[in-house]
This record gives C-alpha cells, sequence and structure tokens, in this order.
C-alpha cells in the first residue's frame, strides 16, 4: 500500500492506493476560497495546504484504516504546478517517510493524470494515445507503457481548463468555470452562435484557446444570444477543437485506444463527442472515472506504482518544480 | 523529557534537541533562498548527535515565522507532519520572539521582510511588517536591534542612533535553542505568523 499526497494547485489531497484498488481518496478542495479572485491566488491556495495537509492525511490513514508502518512506500506530487504548493506537499511527504522510516516516490502530476485510467475495475493499460485536459494542461500522449510516454501534441497558449474558466469569467459565471458552463450550457443551443474550430487549418497536434475566448468576448459585446445558447456555443468550439486534434492524433500515431483523463474529462459533452469519435473510428474510447479526472492523490498513488522508491537520505533530493520538459520523452517519471 | 525544535523562517535553518531542559545540540545551516530544504536533514543530524531517534521524543516545537512565507511552511509542513507521524504534542514559538529571547540585553528583533520592509517585534512593539526608516524613528534612540533586517538595513538604524552588532554576530541568527527554551506545551495549536496579506484583489461582482 501507498500512501499518496497531492498538492500542486488548489485541491488538498491524499490516499491510500495499492495498485488499482482505492482505500481512501481525501480530496479538500479550496474552490470556495479562490472563487472571489476568479481564479487560483498561489499564495493563499499554499496557506490553505499548509493548514490542511496532515488533517487530509490523517482523514486518508483512517478511512482506509491504516497505519503508517504498513505502508510500502510514501509518494508525493513534486511537479508540475504551482511550487509553493508543491512544497507544503513534498515537505510533509518527506518527514512523514522520515518518521515512519519508509522510502519516497517522487510522481510527476501529469503521470498521475494517465495513471488514473488505471483505478478501475477494467484498468486501461497502455499502449494508448491519451488527450490529457485540465485547467493548467492540454497534452496529447503517445503512452507506450506505464511510465513512458511522449507529448506529440500541447497547447500553445491556454490550457482547455483555463479556456473554460476565463470564457465563465466573460460570461459573468463564478470559478471554476467548467462545471458552470456546462451547467448554463445544458439549456442552450451549442449551434446557435458559430465559433471558429480553433487551429482548424494549422498543421500539427497542437492547442490553441486564446482565440476563442477573444471571440467570445466579441460576440458578447455584438450578438445578443440568451447566455445559455452562448455558453453552449462556446462549449462546443472548444470541445469541437479537442475533437478535431483528438482525430488527427489517432491517425497520425495509428493508436487503436484513446484515453481521456484531467479535471475537464470530466464534461459530458467532451466525453459523449470522444465516444462518437471512437465509434465513427473503430477506436476504443475510455475516460477516467468522474472522481479521478480532477486532482486526486489516488492517482498519484497509481503512477507512483510503476516508479522506483528512494530511500532516506537520498530522498532529501527531491524537491519540488513547476514546468513540465515538455517534448522530451521520458521513462520514469518527468 | 526530549524536545525536537526547527526554524527554517528566515535565511538560516536550525534544529536543536533538548533533554530535561538542557540543550543537548543545535545544528545551523545558512543557505539563502534554500535552508528551508535543508530542514529535515538537519533533523536528522541533530537527532544523531543526541543518540536518538523521532520516536524518543516527547514533543516537537517549531518556529511559526514570520519570515520568509515558503520557509516557514517548509518548517511548519515538516515539524506538523513529523509530530503526527509519531503522535507528538507540537508547540509553536514565534521566530521574533526567539531572536529577542537569544539576545545578551533587551533587543528588538528585526527580520528582513523584503519589498524594502521589515518584520519586528520587541518589548514595547508589537510584532508587525514596517517601513526600515519609520521603525527606526519610532524606537527609542540606543535600542539593541538584532537579526536579518537589522544587519540588511544597518545604515538606516545606525544613523538613528540604534546598536548593532557586528554582521557575524551569532544574535542575528535564529537559533532553535531559544525555542527549546521558549517552548509551552498548553494545547494551543502552532499557527504560521505571516503578518503580511496575500497579493490578491477580488474580482468585481464575485460572489
Amino acid at each position: 500500500m501507498i500512501l499518496a499526497i497531492e498538492t500542486s494547485c488548489d485541491e488538498t489531497c491524499a490516499a491510500v492506493v495499492d495498485g488499482s484498488t482505492v482505500y481512501s481518496n481525501v480530496v479538500s478542495s479550496q474552490a470556495l476560497l479562490h472563487g472571489r479572485f476568479g481564479g487560483v491566488v498561489p499564495e493563499i491556495a499554499s496557506r490553505r495546504h499548509l493548514e490542511l495537509v496532515s488533517s487530509v492525511v490523517r482523514a486518508a490513514l483512517d478511512d482506509a484504516s491504516v497505519r503508517l508502518a504498513d505502508l510500502r512506500a510514501i509518494a508525493v506530487t513534486a511537479g508540475p504546478g504551482l511550487v509553493g504548493a508543491l512544497l507544503v506537499g513534498v515537505a510533509a511527504a518527506k518527514a512523514y517517510a522520515y518518521a515512519a522510516a519508509k522510502p519516497l516516490v517522487a510522481v510527476d502530476h501529469l503521470h498521475g493524470h494517465v495513471a488514473s485510467l488505471s483505478l478501475d475495475e477494467e484498468p486501461f493499460e497502455p499502449p494508448f494515445l491519451c488527450l490529457l485536459v485540465s485547467g493548467g494542461h492540454t497534452l496529447l500522449l503517445d503512452v507506450t507503457g506505464p511510465s513512458r510516454f511522449t507529448v506529440i501534441g500541447r497547447s500553445l497558449d491556454d490550457a482547455a481548463g483555463e479556456a473554460f474558466d476565463k470564457g465563465a469569467r466573460l460570461l459573468g459565471l463564478p470559478y471554476p468555470g467548467g462545471p458552470a458552463i456546462e451547467q448554463l450550457a445544458a439549456d442552450g443551443d451549442p449551434g446557435c452562435v458559430p465559433f471558429p474550430v480553433a487551429m482548424a487549418g494549422r498543421r500539427g497536434l497542437d492547442f490553441s484557446f486564446a482565440g476563442l475566448k477573444t471571440a467570445l468576448a466579441t460576440r458578447l459585446r455584438d450578438q445578443a444570444a440568451a447566455p445559455a445558447d452562448m455558453a453552449a456555443s462556446y462549449q462546443a468550439a472548444v470541445v469541437a477543437s479537442l475533437v478535431l486534434r483528438t482525430e488527427q492524433a489517432l491517425e497520425a500515431t495509428g493508436a487503436r485506444r484513446l484515453g481521456v483523463v484531467g479535471g475537464v474529462a470530466a464534461n459530458a459533452s467532451l466525453r459523449a463527442a470522444l465516444n462518437r469519435l471512437g465509434e465513427r473510428r473503430g477506436v476504443a474510447v475510455k475516460a477516467a472515472l468522474p472522481r479521478y479526472c480532477g486532482d486526486n492523490a489516488a492517482m498519484i498513488g497509481a503512477a507512483a506504482a510503476h516508479l522506483v522508491p528512494v530511500e532516506f537520505p537520498d530522498f532529501l533530493q527531491i524537491d519540488a518544480y513547476a514546468r513540465a520538459a515538455l517534448g522530451v520523452e521520458s521513462s520514469v517519471g518527468w | 523529557m526530549r524536545l525536537l525544535a526547527l526554524d527554517t523562517a528566515t535565511d538560516c535553518a536550525t534544529a536543536a534537541l533538548a533533554t530535561d531542559g538542557v540543550i543537548v545540540v543545535e545544528r545551523a545551516r545558512a543557505a539563502p533562498g534554500a535552508a528551508a530544504r535543508e530542514v529535515l536533514a538537519l533533523v536528522d543530524d541533530v537527532l544523531a548527535a543526541g543518540g536518538v531517534g523521532i520516536g524518543d521524543l516527547d514533543g516537537i516545537v517549531v518556529g511559526t515565522g514570520p519570515g520568509s512565507f515558503t520557509g516557514i511552511r517548509i518548517g511548519m509542513a515538516t515539524a506538523t507532519a513529523l509530530a503526527d507521524a509519531a503522535s507528538l504534542p507540537l508547540a509553536g514559538v514565534s521566530t521574533l520572539t526567539a531572536l529577542c529571547e537569544a539576545a545578551p540585553s533587551a533587543a528588538v528583533a528585526v527580520i528582513d521582510a523584503r519589498r524594502r520592509e521589515v518584520f519586528a517585534a520587541g518589548p514595547d512593539l508589537a510584532a508587525a511588517a514596517y517601513d526600515p526608516a519609520t521603525l527606526a524613528a519610532t524606537l527609542r534612540p540606543g535600542t539593541t536591534l538584532v537579526g536579518d533586517g537589522a544587519v540588511r538595513y544597518r545604515d538606516i538604524f545606525a544613523a538613528a542612533g540604534h546598536a548593532i552588532a557586528a554582521d557575524d554576530d551569532p544574535a542575528h541568527r535564529v537559533s532553535a535553542a531559544s525555542h527549546l527554551r521558549l517552548a509551552r506545551f498548553d494545547g494551543a495549536a502552532a499557527v504560521p505568523t505571516y503578518l503580511r496579506e496575500p497579493d490578491a484583489v477580488p474580482r468585481e461582482g464575485a460572489r
């Protein structure tokens, strides 16, 4: 069993995991705290992580009826993310590992999202093409092994989740924007307001969402559409862009299986569109279970199972990092 | 009664061990911007030098700042997790109070707060962030100042007639031995002392 800790953004998370079995998964969201600022304030997030981290860890151990002594290792997200936030989890994880005389595993947050596909009764194992869509990242990954993947496409500007957050802001909706837009869009007509499909004419597998946000601002100014129709049309444009690039990536790699992970993967409209894409192309599509789409520590524990634990004092060298080494083929995490 | 203390709020990370009120060992590591990340190695050094393990302790004391926000958090996350893992009580001590305690005579503690400010506190001075020149003018001339903020703004404080020991004087460094002498295990939670609000502007019309 592994105790995993995740504090890379605005959720304080701990979980106890053994392979694909999740014994506990505690997520303490700070969304309400950041809502009045319209987005995550790093210093506020870091302060909150410190207040919560040991009680979240204790809750994860208690929920699983496990003692520290029963663990094989402790795992922690080292990056990418907000460094000040990550450092709280990393410092706590090192101290738990030291006090309990357990090895420590540093896990890449993006590797964790990919590994969320294994947290299911029928784990989705590599090889597959993976669409990772969250508030911080939009990536197409060629996943060749449990901890081997290559980035083949990424957003050149905003992440898909950011596009929802910024769109929600323009629409006067609260943070986080994805669920708010999805809720409003449910009663709207996605074909009401035409949007361009971002990057449609551009070669390659990269994404761009900054233009869509500008297009929304222009349409809100110039067109008298109902808010629900505007939200539905905007959501449809984000989804269309994700589906277009994903289809091109399936074409380019010849992949027969597609995994979908990250917070935006919980969006029902995206899941439905990718399922239709899979049916049309004869590709098996698997989205992470909704509870493992947003940031959580269970996925970090799932990824850690495939990495080599580091003993004391060597684990003291583990440090938090802000950015992923994109474009570099990675093995054993990034 | 064995107690471990640590403080990483300033550029000098420090850890110390006491048995029955006697300081057994103290270790410090000065590493601007990175000292806090060394804290667990310091803890291990101190415990090894004292010939004890974490399970032999009766409590942990942590410096709660003010100082570097990240430094405070690394020290407090470390201390909180060690205490939780070993089922030990945790007590907090203000880093400014610890500096005052170690000074040879009554002194005002001054910690560099960056942004041309200092965090200061003393016998008749409430803990807060101050502009160095304003603080210098507020204090009675001839006040003894200790801490890295006193060293950094030495010129301003000296011009106002205050006393500051040489840059390398140990009185300017936070020592976890002070925390061990000051700690009270009275059940009060250890709370971080930032003395400055996060930079964030609420969104207009946000709910």
